[in-house]
Order: C-alpha cells, then sequence, then structure tokens
C-alpha cells in the first residue's frame, strides 16, 4: 500500500495540541501502571471479595447494557423518525442523566424507585413486596440509567445518517417493514450500534455515584468493581491499583477491538 | 389493461400535476430538471403519495388521495432503477440481483441460481462476488439494470439509467434495455435527457413542463 | 509615672515584633496591645463535625473577624490519606485518636502537644421517623432487612463493629449496606430504604425529624474519643493554633455540646 502525500500540513500549534491532549490523558493511566505490585496481583485479584466484585460488575454492566438497548433503540427510532411536537425537549430530558452528577441521579432514582418514598418503588413494595433498593437489580436500574443517553446518542445519530434511498431501493425490491428494518436498516446501522454499545456498557462498568446512593454498598450483592476500588484505596491500596488496573484493561480491549468503527464511518 | 394516473403532488416546493394514460407501452418522461420527472417515478412506485386525484391500475385503486387508499410500494409489482444509490452497500453484486427474488418468497439457492445465470449472460461474473464500492459507476448500473428485470416486474421504472456510462458503452445498453422492456408486460416509464434513448427505445414521449 | 505610659508601648511593640519573627502570614496594627489574627487556614475534619464545626467556624469569626475558616469534610481516614499525599491543611480534627497517631508517625503531626481531645461522641441507631419496625434495642437488629453502616476501615464503621461485638450480635455481611463515611451512612435511612443505621449520636440528632433516635445502651456503647491538631506544614500557625484554641475553651465546648458531644 502505498502511502499518501499529503498535500498540506496542519499548522504547528494544532500538533502541539494535539501532543498535550495525549500527555494529559496518557500520563495519569501511565502512572497508575506505575503504582501496581506486579507479584501479588494475582493474590490480589483473587481474593473473595474482589472475585465476587468483578463478577458482580460483569453481570450487571450486561444487563444494563441490554435493558438500555432495549429502551433505547425504539427510543432513537423515534427521535430520529418521527417528526412531533417537543421532540427537543424529549431529548433533552433523554440526555439529562449524562450531564448530572451521578449521585444526583442516584438520589432522583430513590425518589421513584425507592420502597419507603419513591413514586413508583412505594406501589412496588405495597403490592408485590418488591424492593428494587439495596439488590443487584437496583444496580443494574442505576447502571442503565447513566448508559441510556450514550446509546441512543449513537443510535439517534445513526440512524440520520443513513440514506433512506437504500430503504426506499428496499421496498421498491419487495421488502415490507420488518424485512426494511431487519435486512437494510439495522445492516447500514451496525457501526453506529456497535459504538453505541460499547460506550453504553463501559459507562455501565464504571458507574459509582449512582449505584451506591440507590443500590448501596453490600458485598456481594451490590458492590461492584468501582464501589470495591473507592473502599479498598482506605484499607489496601496496593489491591486498589490491581482492580484499578483490571477495570483499566477491560475497558482499553473493547475500545480497541472497535478501532475506528465508532466514529460512524462505514470502514 | 390500463394505468391512469390524474392528480397531483404537493411536495412544498413544487406541486406537479400530471394526467397520464398508459397501455403496454414503453413511454419516455422528459422535461428540464427540476420539472419533477423523479416525483412522478416515486408516486408510481409508491414512494409518494397523492396530495388529489387517484392512481389506478388495471381496475385497482393504488393510490387515492379522497378515500386515502393506498398501495405501498413493497405491494406493487414494481422495479425502479435510480440515478445513484442503486445497490444495496453491505451485499455483493450476486445477493444484490437476488435480492426481489428473495424478497418475493424464492429459496436461497434457487434465487442465487438465477441471479448467477443473468450475472453469466452477460458476462459479468467476474463481478459477481465484489461489493458495490468496488464496481464503477457504470457497472454498478449494469448490475442494477440486471436487477431490474430479474422478478418479471409489472411496472419498470428508470430514472435516467444510461446517464452514468460513457457514450460508447451506451448502444449495448441500449439494445439490452429495449429487448428486456419490450419482454414485459406492463407499465414503462423512462426517464431520460438522451434523444436517442427516447427514439430506439420508448413508444411514446411525455414532456413535462 | 507619667513616661511609663509610652516606654510600656513601646516595650509591647518590641516584644510584639520579636515574638511575630519567623510566624508568617500574622499581622500586627501598631500601638495596639493584642495581636489581631488574620488569613484563612484549611480545617480538615471528620465528616460528623460538620454542623458543629460550620457554627464554630461563625463564633471564631465574631472574634477574629479578619480570619476565615475553610473546611474539608471527609471520613477520618480519607483525611489522613489525603494530608499524606500532600494535601495543604492547616488543622485535622479526627473522630478517633489513632488517625492522628497515624499522622504523628508520617511527621505531619508534631507530637510535642498533639493531640488534644477535645470531643467524646456516642453511637445511636437512626431509624425511619416514627421507628415502624420498633426497634427498642441493639439485638432488635437483627430483623432489620439492611443495615446501613460505614465502612470498616472508617472509626464509624470501627466503633458500629465494637457496638455489634458488645451487642454479641452477628449479622450478616449481605444485609449490610456500607457507607464510605458517616453522613453517607445515615442518608441510606434518611433518604434511602435502609432499615436503620448505626452512627455517631451527634448525627442523628442532626438529623432531626428526618430520623427517630434509639438509644445504645452504655454496656454496648462505645466512647468515641475525637482529637484534634496542628499540622506541621501550615502556613498560618497563628490561626491554626487560635482555632485549636478556641475548639477547647469554654465556648467551644459549650458549642459542641449544644449539638450533642459529650464533655471531655
Amino acid at each position: 500500500m502505498t502511502k499518501r502525500r499529503p498535500i498540506s500540513r496542519p499548522p504547528v500549534f494544532i500538533f502541539v495540541g494535539a501532543i498535550l491532549g495525549v500527555i494529559y490523558i496518557c500520563l495519569p493511566l501511565v502512572s497508575l501502571l506505575r503504582k501496581i505490585s506486579w507479584g501479588s496481583l494475582l493474590s490480589q485479584l483473587t481474593d473473595g471479595p474482589t472475585l465476587s466484585a468483578l463478577r458482580l460488575s460483569l453481570v450487571t454492566s450486561v444487563a444494563a447494557t441490554v435493558l438500555a438497548l432495549i429502551l433505547g433503540l425504539p427510543l432513537a427510532w423515534v427521535l430520529a423518525r418521527v417528526a412531533f411536537r417537543g421532540s427537543y425537549l424529549v431529548r433533552a430530558f433523554v440526555m439529562l442523566p449524562m450531564v448530572l452528577p451521578p449521585v444526583v441521579g442516584g438520589v432522583a432514582l430513590l425518589a421513584a424507585y425507592g420502597k419507603s418514598n419513591g413514586l413508583l418503588g412505594a406501589l412496588l413494595f405495597d403490592s408485590f413486596g418488591v424492593q428494587l433498593t439495596f439488590s443487584p437489580i437496583g444496580v443494574v436500574i442505576a447502571e442503565a440509567f447513566v448508559a441510556l443517553p450514550f446509546l441512543v446518542m449513537a443510535v439517534e445519530g445513526g440512524l440520520r445518517a443513513i440514506d433512506s434511498r437504500y430503504e426506499e431501493l428496499a421496498s421498491t425490491m419487495g421488502a415490507n417493514e420488518a424485512k426494511k428494518f431487519y435486512l437494510v436498516t439495522l445492516r447500514l446501522l451496525r457501526p453506529s450500534l456497535v459504538a453505541g454499545i460499547a460506550v453504553a456498557w463501559a459507562r455501565a462498568l464504571g458507574e459509582f455515584g449512582a449505584t451506591i446512593t440507590f443500590a448501596g454498598n453490600i458485598q456481594g450483592r451490590t458492590q461492584t468493581t468501582p464501589l470495591a476500588v473507592y473502599l479498598l484505596l482506605e484499607s489496601d491500596p496496593q489491591a486498589a491499583y490491581s482492580l484499578s488496573f483490571v477495570l483499566l484493561v477491560v475497558c482499553v480491549l473493547v475500545l480497541i477491538s472497535m478501532r475506528d468503527r465508532w466514529l460512524g464511518s462505514k470502514r | 389493461m390500463t394505468l391512469r394516473l390524474d392528480g397531483s403532488v404537493n411536495l412544498g416546493a413544487f406541486t406537479l400535476k400530471c394526467e397520464i394514460a398508459s397501455e403496454n407501452e414503453i413511454i419516455a418522461i422528459t422535461g428540464s430538471n427540476g420539472v419533477g420527472k423523479t416525483t412522478l417515478l416515486r408516486v408510481l412506485a409508491g414512494l409518494v403519495k397523492l396530495t388529489s386525484g387517484a392512481l389506478v391500475i388495471d381496475d385497482q385503486i393504488i393510490d387515492d388521495a379522497e378515500t386515502d387508499e393506498f398501495v405501498p410500494a413493497h405491494q406493487r409489482n414494481v422495479s425502479m432503477v435510480f440515478q445513484n444509490e442503486t445497490l444495496l452497500p453491505f451485499l455483493t453484486v450476486r445477493d444484490n440481483i437476488a435480492f426481489p427474488l428473495r424478497m418475493s418468497g424464492v429459496n436461497r439457492n434457487r434465487s442465487h441460481e438465477i441471479a448467477q445465470k443473468a450475472i453469466s449472460s452477460h458476462g459479468i461474473s467476474n463481478l459477481a462476488n465484489l461489493l458495490p464500492r468496488d464496481l464503477s459507476g457504470g457497472q454498478s448500473q449494469r448490475v442494477a439494470l440486471i436487477r431490474a428485470f430479474i422478478g418479471a416486474p409489472k411496472i419498470v421504472l428508470l430514472d435516467e439509467p444510461l446517464s452514468a456510462l460513457d457514450e460508447n458503452a451506451r448502444p449495448e445498453l441500449r439494445n439490452f434495455l429495449r429487448e428486456q422492456l419490450s419482454a414485459v408486460v406492463g407499465y414503462k416509464f423512462f426517464v431520460t435527457h438522451d434523444r436517442q434513448d427516447v427514439e430506439k427505445i420508448c413508444d411514446r414521449e411525455i414532456h413535462l413542463n | 509615672m507619667q513616661f511609663r505610659r509610652p516606654l510600656l508601648a513601646v516595650a509591647v511593640i518590641v516584644i510584639a515584633s520579636l515574638a511575630g519573627v519567623g510566624q508568617g502570614e500574622a499581622a500586627y496594627q501598631l500601638g495596639a496591645p493584642e495581636k489581631v489574627l488574620q488569613g484563612t487556614i484549611t480545617v480538615s475534619a471528620a465528616s460528623s463535625l460538620s454542623e458543629s464545626f460550620v457554627e464554630i467556624a461563625k463564633e471564631f469569626r465574631k472574634e477574629n473577624p479578619k480570619t476565615k475558616v475553610r473546611f474539608n469534610f471527609g471520613s477520618s481516614s480519607s483525611l489522613v490519606a489525603q494530608i499524606q499525599a500532600g494535601a495543604p491543611s492547616d488543622v485535622v480534627a479526627s473522630a478517633d485518636l489513632s488517625n492522628i497517631e497515624k499522622l504523628i508517625k508520617s511527621g505531619e503531626v508534631t507530637s510535642a502537644s498533639y493531640p488534644k481531645i477535645f470531643a467524646r461522641n456516642q453511637m445511636a441507631i437512626a431509624v425511619k421517623p416514627g421507628n415502624p419496625l420498633k426497634i427498642k434495642t441493639v439485638g432488635d437488629l437483627k430483623n432489620v432487612k439492611f443495615l446501613s453502616l460505614c465502612g470498616l476501615t472508617v472509626p464509624c464503621g470501627q466503633y458500629g463493629a465494637t457496638v455489634l461485638k458488645l451487642a454479641r450480635l452477628n449479622i450478616d455481611e449481605s444485609k449490610i449496606t456500607r457507607a464510605v463515611d458517616a453522613k453517607s451512612a445515615l442518608n441510606a435511612v434518611t433518604i434511602g430504604d435502609a432499615d436503620a443505621a448505626i452512627v455517631y449520636s451527634t448525627d442523628v440528632l442532626s438529623a432531626k425529624k428526618s430520623v427517630t433516635l434509639v438509644k445504645i445502651p452504655k454496656a454496648f456503647n462505645v466512647d468515641a474519643i475525637y482529637g484534634v491538631a496542628l499540622l506541621r506544614k501550615s502556613a498560618n500557625r497563628e490561626v491554626a493554633v487560635a482555632f485549636i484554641n478556641y475548639l477547647v475553651s469554654a465556648k467551644g465546648q459549650e458549642l459542641l455540646q449544644s449539638f450533642g458531644f459529650i464533655k471531655i
């Protein structure tokens, strides 16, 4: 493959800015690696509470991403393709968990789904004895709450970018609405969908404030990896670094595996 | 056997009003840019609804603005070739040609067979496994035209299908088109700017203004 | 006798100036018999001291209008970690003495006259208003669905564990939600779904009507001893020491007790 010679180079200050940006992000991450005692890494990670935190994080983040998909795909569809008055308001609300401080999100979740005073939660408890707080389901609810906007944003963007002519083409070739959706729309949406799922999952995995506020911090039940790291920082900093390292590696692997796909191009 | 369109489409930017009666003939649709030729094709395809009037084909109401009856595009036995974006970008040439067959219920193997036969008889076997992004504009149009006739359509809508090809490639495809279009018993509409197309292929011309 | 007055004034000024050498930002008004404190200090204090210290700072400011006290509240152990990592602070007030010992060991506090004990606290049980689960003693906590405690590495978590041990109550970890500090542990009851929390009685009192307090009898209760110390790297020793002295003074003690702290 021959390399293309660029016609023009960007000005120097752009390079400088870019390099500073890379350093700003990479320096803390690389410094974290320095603090790890590699010898005891394995034993720290296979410790009982740590393993259960890792396992819980894995299960809840995947469940939260699935929940975000189930609710987010239709929502993104409506926002992208159905013109209705006030759609900009709906979009603003859906994006809120992204900008809200996570603890505030947790407080809001309590106000809705808490068993003591929650709008819906009290009803659920009084009628069915269902308590969402302090349970792994509560963790999933909190994680999905913060992850949903990312999924909606990626999918809505992806839907808007699809050339409607391909879908029209499919119609003229005899594809009904369902076939059109599965065979053409989803296929064209794939890069944005994958990117949205990956980002939503990563966000769910790293969630702390809403989780600890809504689902509490119960070892084995609701103590996810970020919560475990936070508590470990005081009792066993070394173990905290090791656990942070695991989170880091997982996220890096996911992001690398997506390569450029989440820029939305058809590569 | 008649097609009767008498109505108008209001697209905000402009309104297309026309009255067409057609029987088994190849009709050229000409006119300057922006006058609504593509819109007319889209109405016939079922991609746009009439805002007034009706489209009746073989005594069946296809689109009636008053009663809001409307047969959607996928239920009309229509085949359309756009000016561009004529192939699904994620399917190979063979799969693209086979697509209308699959949609009408033909199983995978049979539709691939039929598609392959058409590919071979047109001498483009070397393109069969390629994706549209690897084809030139002219090659894409050829594939689209092959696909257009594969499912025995009743309404064929062509929107300047040969304009992407260079002059010397056109005569051959013109013959191909005349052959295929004559074999179709139905309604055939051909938007073009090329007088040769009008003269060599079409039976009648409708000039929009 | 007439020339004594000016002589006295000069003597005071000279002594005051000498005493001020090498002490940083304390300033002196020429001719004034007392030095006027000014400047800002940062006090790192246990979160159970939030309400009381804010009040105390207000009163302190009334007496020393040119000073300002900034607070950094958190669990005593996290404050220690921050200070050891270099967070700038002048005073540290901890909910137990062991955290100050840590700072003496690592050199951030010189042990000469510190820590100074300035308050005592006890633990209490906080339950939902009206005590719907009718919890009367520590033993009743075994029927509770979810108990909120502080993490075990935080003083209030250690005190909580001691209470449970003294009451010979073993509660399964799967029913305990652990918070990062006393305030968050209490929040789990006030705004969350925890049925009860074991936190400092001062915290439960501050929460007023949003919780009901259930007393823990002396036999099961602990004596949380709060200590305060000057940090070696303080940039404004004068004001810092003055604040510490204010805490142990009659006025400071009165204020602390009004919030529920026990006499030292």
